[in-house]
């Protein structure tokens, strides 16, 4: 395919097969393609990532969002919140806003959650990233069920929301730091079979814990395609994740035309099963 | 049969920062710890003779399960009054890590079960000091000094930063209180704070 330096030529061929189906008028036509213009130009691609600290949420933000080196620099105390826009290929930005994470202090929570009503409506993917084996979990099942989902329910944009399940690659790490058959298979990155065993339980181990919070299984819930576990730093497992935004909300689409699939070839999707 | 009386001391912390291996390293008591999972689920009391309390003939050592491994704490919550109100002395557990809100709430709620009638103390416990996650701008960190078995002059001021913070962050919020840096697995600081503990 050959590419064009602008964005609507993905749309532009299809738009006219299906314009020139309809009797549709010059002006009308260059109305629609006025909106194409506001939708997916001018438009950026709006992320959120949230996360308790530690979580990698930088390196999610390089691996998944195709950044390069992007760290944060956000101050502890932060009181307002900068939208980043990064030019992506074609025309397409994308736009970030780095959130300050929760439960650092409660009085800081208190005006943090300001700020997440106030950003979160806007975004067309909100990231919510967990560390696997973190053992304080319940934290990020208290602050999803008392701030992120109502935030989400309120202004309906629950399918905007992803919960994002970093560093597997460090779970055999936790469990015996000295074992070779436990460490990431760095030559193939891929997991090892024992490694792999164990990244299994401890996700059948999340899945109930999910389960038990209702954040899963019922109305109230994230439907499956909105969980996903990846590692960042191995690239590993992206491609649910890439699914995920695509799927999110009404502007996922845009998503996988404003980063491009380039970078396909270089993940691992190995499957745990 | 005659009651003993005993010096009641409770500790409390966020999951994985080392209640139970630094109560080991206190008192020998052998509680079962793990680096993974949360092996500390019930309230765990063990009673100790011990004579070096003025006016007590033991230590009584209550181990909480951690804080935040469930999204409402609900389970525990009778563990964390019965603990509190029966308290001596009341010891927060926390490391380098700033996630302390969920601390902070905890402590705010128990406040009410604190008993007025005694002099109940309350100590931070700065644990896990000889971690070498945080790092500096150069990403270079060497967190402990072998040879003398205590901190390296940067790792000092971490501490101390940290101190700082965590004296911000508790002041007015349940007691007054004390913020000792220690490693329960090199065995530092632990003398430190059985003296802040016993208050000798």
């Amino acid at each position: 395919m050959v590419e064009k330096k602008d964005a609507r030529f993905l749309v532009n061929q299809i738009l006219d097969k299906v314009l020139e189906k309809g009797k549709i008028s010059d002006d009308d036509k260059k109305v629609v393609n006025q909106k194409i213009e506001e939708e997916i130009i001018e438009r950026p691609f709006r992320v959120a990532v949230i996360g308790q600290s530690g979580v990698g949420k930088s390196t999610t933000l390089n691996s998944i969002f195709g950044l390069t080196n992007y760290t944060s620099n956000l101050a502890e105390g932060t009181s307002e919140i900068i939208e980043k826009v990064f030019p992506m290929r074609d025309g397409f930005n994308l736009s970030l806003y780095d959130m300050p994470g929760l439960n650092n202090d409660v009085d800081k929570d208190a005006k943090y959650e300001e700020m997440y009503k106030q950003i979160l409506p806007g975004c067309d993917v909100v990231v919510y990233v967990v560390n696997s084996h973190s053992r304080d979990f319940g934290e990020d099942c208290r602050i999803l069920k008392e701030v992120v989902l109502p935030i989400c329910n309120k202004n309906e944009i629950k399918d905007n929301l992803i919960l994002a399940f970093n560093k597997i690659d460090t779970i055999g790490e936790n469990i015996d730091p000295n074992d070779p058959e436990l460490k990431w298979n760095i030559v193939e990155n891929i997991p090892t079979e024992k490694l792999k065993k164990a990244i299994k339980t401890k996700l059948d181990d999340i899945t109930d814990k999910l389960l038990d919070e209702d954040l899963i299984g019922s109305d109230e819930g994230l439907k499956p395609h909105q969980v996903v576990f990846y590692s960042a730093v191995f690239n590993y497992n992206l491609k649910d994740f890439l699914l995920a935004i695509t799927k999110a909300g009404k502007r996922g689409w845009i998503w996988p035309a404003t980063v491009g699939f380039e970078r396909i070839g270089k993940w691992s999707d190995a499957k745990i099963g | 049969m005659k009651e003993i009386n005993a010096f009641n001391v409770c500790f409390i912390g966020r999951t994985g920062n080392g209640k139970s291996s630094l109560i080991n390293s206190l008192w020998n008591v052998g509680f079962a710890t793990d680096p993974l999972k949360s092996c500390t689920k019930q309230l765990i009391s063990v009673t100790l003779m011990d004579n070096q309390i003025p006016g007590y003939e033991a230590v009584c050592v209550y181990d909480t399960p951690g804080i935040g491994e469930f999204s409402s704490d609900t389970i525990y919550e009778r563990y964390y009054e019965h603990a509190v109100s029966v308290a001596d002395c009341i010891v927060l557990v926390t490391t380098f890590d700033r996630t302390d809100a969920p601390a902070q709430r905890l402590l705010m709620k128990l406040k009410q079960y604190i008993n007025t009638n005694k002099d109940v103390r309350f100590v931070i416990a700065l644990n896990h000091i000889d971690s070498n996650i945080i790092t500096d701008s150069q990403g270079q960190y060497v967190p402990w000094d072998e040879e003398k078995n205590a901190p390296s002059e940067k790792c000092e001021e971490n501490i101390q930063e940290r101190v700082l913070l965590l004296k911000e962050k508790f002041k007015d919020r349940f007691l007054p209180f004390d913020v000792i840096p220690v490693c329960a697995v090199r065995n530092y600081g632990i003398n430190d704070l059985k003296t802040i503990l016993y208050n000798k």
